[in-house]
């Protein structure tokens, strides 16, 4: 830190002088305050949203059972009708880690390990951001679209958070090896991209994790494909010559560069079957009734935003002088049409968006404002020598005073958030602020651990890992696996929440025992199950309802089908049916 | 400042013929490697290794207390199957065929004989013989990619309950290379078999047909995977079968039970032919106990006269001696529970029977129920409630350790088989 701030009045030579410890690049403007404490806001932000349940207790349950049994499971551990469903764990790394810490620090703890995550995430975007435009607004600008395009998708803790660090930690390396820092049009012909080395053992390095953390590596090796394509085109259109991309040195590199990225992700518990199963995936179709794997509508989850994207990204093209490279255009046409299709690509969708658009961003910004260019020009020291010393002289407009601020700005932020409760000491979240009500029922997971169902449980598919998690020994009939679950099991499932025609069978036939419904979210079965004769109301709160059967034998719409009345099943429910499909 | 992107030389540049070739090369070890993960046979197949031969389960008890020779005799020569021209339906057909085995022939004109139902069923010129029109436009087998379909609850000319047709085909000893003709042309019993696995999932509405065949066809294998991916074995199967309460089910849940005790049978045949039983001890128990249960329950609600109704699982006895109209209750619902429950009991191994059937007297007042039913049955009653007749009449000639084409019958002019006069079987 630094003894004095500022220079000192030259008069009186022989009085001590004291010069800053810290380098001049140090001191720091308004503008950096300013930015300071937008981060320390998002820090905060982030810091204090609930936790989501959307999967986190199951992989933080499934981390749990990894660490217990030190293998990984073969099948889920949790979910009963889901036994003989093989299971290829593609977040295992993800799911221990999640364990780890909320082993250590609780539940708070994860709360942490998701702001520090998305901090993590948005740093190094913006850091790519500043390599791209040179521009703290810009850098700004981009985090902010970052945020707003994919919003819909970064409010909760799950492995895809470790996968978008990753893809963050790419795009960083992409950005320092395409954009290098050159102060000068001399120094940039002269500038080299960032180090190869480090450019060919980090990235593989990266996919290596990756592709343990999470399914997701292949955005990221479709990003270095688009990469490695684009350059391809790019060269081949500039020489007018296909045999050019071959000769290119950058074309081979990042081909190259792709393919050990790929041959990395193989280093897995699974090999190429992870690869497979990865590509697979989507086809699950189990999945097509997932709110986030269906595909993007302009008036739904995330719609607008992405609309508005590309609003301005054919405004940005229309006036930007910047050049369109193939690589932009591929990875636009690749990750908007992936968002089209399924709503969860958003969330990779929204930092590539704000990555292209950067360059277009930027050579606006320097054609409206000229003058920041000189004023970045500016912000370097200028030394002057004084008795043999040098002197210390700061840029315009900055100060060690806003330096201390911003630190001072930083230690508030955290010293408020629950990371500096955990490690100052404080006083905690309670639980209906630590958790995301909605997804996390605090009362009736609290009601069913003092009163433990016995046998089959019927409860919303949206609050299975949670009830797994709170009350031991249940048995969930639907939890966020539902890739795991045999389709019939699944289509049981939407049978009965709809309350569709034969449902009080359906909930026989798996000899559900209780049913725990959630009154906002299933107001069709809540309807029913008030008129079920079979069942008792066991609990009831503004949120949940427990119903436990009365005598476990037929339902109310019971008539047992006998070899002639087969075909007149009550409810429409035909047992020729094997699918049964709602 | 605006920063643009490098296109800067990135270090030594490789001749473009070693470019070229490292990608072919790497190319063609990538398409060869997901190759053969997808070429690579899975695991475990949907369709596991069957046997052509159907396991035979024979009649093990000879109580001649629950109906004598000549009561069953009377019995059976009822209970003769009979065609209706396009009117006889086809659950008619397979439950007869079940009933009286392939073996069997009768003299008098409109029985058809065992292989004459199973041509029906099979045969779709013979089926059309049958039916006509009706028949041509709802064929009873379907051609499908996975196997040949056979239509269920889609009218007369159609099966009753999923597999049902198949599973009485399996349990008269069908192979599975018999030869089958649909209206797309020729294939055998095998195209059959292979639909009701690569159709089959674990939590589907009826799966007890699906279980025999399955019990039927796998062993000794014992795992294989549902067309959901989910691996299954006679384990999960029991317990699938377990896992709802009584009396759900067809035919008041007891067909289920009849299925548990096809499992205990073929694990113990299977034990001691070869030494690989298909249930573990843990499940074996299970059902043993689960049956022990059941046992227990019908004794305790069987009525004085010895038969039961829809409440057999409650422990309660009926309370009226003479049918009601209540439903589960009508005589038909007691003919059901009481012929089902016979069955069952009936195949019991002789091995398991101190534990799981009841005592004497239950079986003896029951097999006297359904004789003086069955005696009591108008001419016009009995096409009305054949199918769940055929359990009883069934259950009647396992308790005298026959199948019923090894009963004489009474009415002249109608003789046993000769495949049956060489057919006894021995009664233990």
């Amino acid at each position: 830190m630094p003894a004095s701030l500022g220079s000192q009045p030259q008069s009186k030579a022989k009085e001590p002088v004291l010069t800053p410890k810290l380098p001049p690049h140090w001191a720091l403007g308004p503008a950096h305050l300013a930015i300071t404490a937008v981060w320390v806001m998002i820090f905060l932000l982030f810091s204090y949203l609930p936790l989501r349940s959307t999967d986190l207790w199951g992989h933080t349950l499934w981390g749990q059972w990894i660490l217990e049994h030190h293998q990984l499971p073969t099948e889920d551990p949790f979910a009963p009708l889901a036994a003989g469903m093989k299971v290829v764990d593609s977040a295992w790394l993800s799911q221990i880690i999640f364990a780890t810490v909320e082993r250590s620090f609780g539940p708070v703890g994860l709360s942490v390990l998701f702001s520090t995550t998305v901090l993590a995430t948005l740093l190094l975007l913006a850091r790519s951001f500043y390599l791209q435009s040179r521009s703290s607004l810009l850098m700004m600008l981009g985090v902010a679209l970052v945020l707003i395009v994919g919003w819909s998708r970064a409010t909760t803790l799950r492995p895809e958070n470790f996968a978008a660090l990753a893809f963050a930690i790419m795009i960083w390396f992409v950005t320092g090896s395409l954009f290098s820092t050159p102060p000068s049009n001399e120094a940039r012909e002269q500038a080299r991209p960032r180090s190869n080395l480090l450019l060919w053992l980090a990235l593989p390095a990266l996919f290596c994790a990756w592709a343990n953390l999470h399914g997701s590596y292949l955005v990221g090796l479709a990003f270095l494909g688009c990469i490695a394509l684009g350059t391809a085109i790019d060269v081949g259109w500039r020489e007018r010559s296909f045999g050019a991309l071959f000769k290119s040195a950058d074309v081979q590199r990042w081909v190259f560069l792709t393919e050990l990225c790929l041959l990395a992700t193989l280093i897995n518990p699974y090999g190429l079957e992870l690869l497979t199963y990865n590509l697979t995936f989507a086809a699950n179709p189990n999945l097509q009734n997932i709110i986030e794997w269906q595909p993007l509508v302009v008036l739904g989850i995330g719609g607008r935003e992405f609309a508005l994207s590309i609003v301005l990204l054919l405004i940005l093209w229309r006036v930007s002088r910047a050049p369109v490279s193939a690589t932009q255009v591929l990875l636009l046409a690749l990750f908007s049409f992936a968002a089209l299709k399924s709503l969860r690509m958003i969330g990779w969708y929204a930092p590539v968006f704000a990555w292209v658009v950067m360059p277009h961003l930027s050579d606006l910004w320097s054609r409206w404002r000229p003058s920041s260019a000189a004023s970045q020009a500016a912000v370097e020291p200028v030394a002057v020598a004084a008795e043999g010393e040098p002197a210390y002289q700061l840029p315009p407009g900055r100060s060690f005073h806003y330096t201390l601020i911003c630190g001072l700005l930083i230690w508030v932020g955290f010293a408020f958030s629950p990371a500096g409760n955990l490690l100052l000491g404080g006083k905690p979240r309670t639980d209906d602020k630590l958790f995301d009500k909605q997804s996390s029922p605090l009362k009736v997971a609290e009601y069913l651990a003092k009163n433990p169902p016995q046998g089959q449980v019927f409860q919303p598919q949206h609050w299975g890992d949670w009830l797994v998690l709170r009350v031991p020994g249940i048995q969930p009939f639907m939890t966020s696996n539902i890739h795991l679950a045999p389709e019939q099991v699944v289509a049981d499932y939407e049978r009965i929440a709809s309350a569709q025609p034969g449902w009080a069978r359906v909930l026989d036939r798996y000899h559900v025992t209780t049913l725990v419904l959630d009154k906002e979210a299933q107001p069709i079965i809540v309807q029913a199950m008030k008129q079920a004769t079979d069942w008792a109301l066991a609990y009831e709160d503004d949120q949940a309802v427990v119903y436990v059967r009365r005598q476990p034998a037929k339902s109310q719409d019971q008539k047992p089908p006998t070899e002639t009345s087969a075909e007149s099943l009550p409810g429409g429910e035909r047992p020729d049916t094997r699918g049964e499909m709602p | 400042m605006n920063a643009t992107p490098h296109h800067a030389a990135a270090g030594r540049t490789l001749p473009v013929t070693i470019f070229v070739l490292s990608q072919v090369l790497i190319l063609g070890v990538a398409v060869a490697a997901v190759g053969y993960r997808f070429a690579a046979p899975a695991e475990l197949a949907v369709i596991p290794p069957l046997r052509n031969e159907p396991i035979h389960l024979d009649p093990v008890y000879d109580i001649p207390a629950v109906v004598s020779d000549e009561q069953l005799s009377e019995t059976l020569t009822r209970l003769r199957p009979r065609l209706e021209g396009p009117d006889t339906k086809i659950n008619h057909i397979d439950h007869a065929l079940r009933f009286w085995d392939i073996k069997a022939r009768f003299t008098e004109a409109g029985c058809p004989s065992g292989e004459e139902m199973r041509q029906i069923l099979l045969n779709y010129p013979r089926f059309l013989q049958l039916y006509g029109r009706k028949g041509a436009e709802t064929a009873l087998l379907m051609n499908e990619p996975d196997g040949i379909r056979v239509r269920v609850n889609e009218g007369i000319t159609t099966s009753s309950h999923v597999d049902h047709t198949v599973a009485s085909l399996a349990e008269v000893g069908t192979p599975l290379d018999f030869p089958v003709e649909t209206a797309a042309g020729p294939g055998t019993f095998r195209d059959l078999v292979d639909y009701v696995f690569t159709s089959f999932s674990l939590n589907q509405v009826e799966y007890e047909w699906s279980v025999m065949t399955f019990a039927m066809y796998v062993p000794p294998t014992t795992q294989w995977r549902t067309k959901e991916g989910q691996t299954i074995d006679f384990d999960m199967l029991a317990r699938r079968v377990m896992r709802q309460e009584q009396p759900q089910g067809v035919c008041f849940g007891n067909h289920r039970l009849y299925t548990l005790v096809v499992l205990l049978r073929v694990d113990e045949q299977m034990r001691k032919a070869e030494n690989s039983p298909i249930l573990s001890p843990e499940v074996h128990a299970e059902v043993v106990s689960y049956l022990q249960d059941m046992t227990q329950r019908l004794v305790a609600s069987q009525h004085v006269d010895g038969f039961w109704n829809i409440d057999w699982p409650k422990g309660e006895k009926p309370t009226s001696a003479a049918p009601t109209e209540v439903e589960g209750d009508r005589l038909s619902d007691r003919i059901i529970a009481t012929g089902h429950a016979m069955e069952w009991w009936a195949m019991v191994p002789q091995d398991l029977a101190d534990e799981i059937l009841p005592p004497r007297h239950v079986l003896v007042a029951a097999g006297q129920w359904i004789v003086n039913t069955v005696e009591k049955l108008s001419d016009e009653d009995i096409p009305t409630h054949f199918t769940f007749l055929s359990h009883a009449g069934r259950a009647l000639a396992l308790w005298r350790g026959k199948f019923p084409y090894q009963v004489p019958l009474q009415e002249p002019g109608v003789a046993r088989s000769e495949a049956a006069k060489d057919d006894d079987a021995p009664a233990p």
